[in-house]
């Protein structure tokens, strides 16, 4: 199978919080319990920064469920609510500037 | 034969610019006018206030947050965005339909799927998402 033509993969950005993401063989022992789904009465909204910057990386992004321990469920609606706020200036998109 | 439009809670974040803070009310008052000429009924009012922004929009740094949630048909929805799309002060708006139940139903499906048994929550919460 002949390649026609390589293409250049560009060095992946090893951001200074990556915890082991991209480690082979990492058992996953966390048993950590969805914040959300321990505390019923927790609402995961838009406004409420206070919550959904605990959720996001000090350059901004989202960070990865396998961290947190948040369900998957939860962790759609995160991910909604924390795009919402960036879109009304709530939250960073990135807190890079260059 | 008429149909009744259904009515739901909706709710509608706008940032107007640092120096229209001063006339808040009448922007306001403005849209509270083109959701009850549709038919609703304005459940709730929050004025934030000045807030400092997350990044630069319209090379303000700073903007003058208000929540507005009302009840009323979805034209209302339509009617009121297309008003503050014209509006000179408005930088920003976001409307949202608040829904109870949403979700709980995202949380109980997604524990169907990853087949966690034994906890059954209803989680009941706002916010759906919006296209």
């Amino acid at each position: 199978m002949a390649q026609t033509g390589s293409y250049s993969r560009a060095p992946r950005e090893r951001s200074d919080e990556d915890k082991g993401g991209g480690g082979r063989r990492r058992p996953m022992m966390r048993r950590k319990v969805c914040r959300f789904c321990a505390d019923k009465e927790a609402r995961i909204d838009y406004k409420d920064i206070r919550i959904l910057t605990q959720f996001v990386t000090e350059r901004g992004k989202i960070t990865p469920s396998r961290i947190t321990g948040t369900c998957a469920g939860h962790q759609r609606l995160l991910t909604v609510a924390i795009k919402r706020a960036r879109s009304v200036a709530l939250l960073p998109f990135t807190t890079v500037k260059n | 034969m008429e149909t009744k439009p259904t009515v739901a809670l909706y709710e509608t974040m706008f940032i107007l610019t640092p120096d229209r803070g001063g006339a808040v009310k009448e922007y306001i008052e403005r849209f509270k006018k083109v959701v009850e000429e549709q038919g609703g009924t304005v459940a709730h009012l929050e004025e934030w206030g000045l807030k400092d922004l997350a990044y630069r929009i319209g090379k303000q740094m700073k903007g003058y947050y208000t929540l507005l949630q009302y009840n009323s048909p979805a034209r209302a929805v339509d009617e009121l965005e297309r008003t503050m799309k014209l509006t000179d002060g408005v930088l920003r708006y976001l409307t949202v339909r608040v829904d109870e139940n949403a979700q709980a139903a995202a949380q109980t499906a997604s524990k169907k799927i990853s087949g966690e048994a034994g906890k059954n929550e209803e989680d009941a919460a706002k916010a759906e998402p919006q296209g």
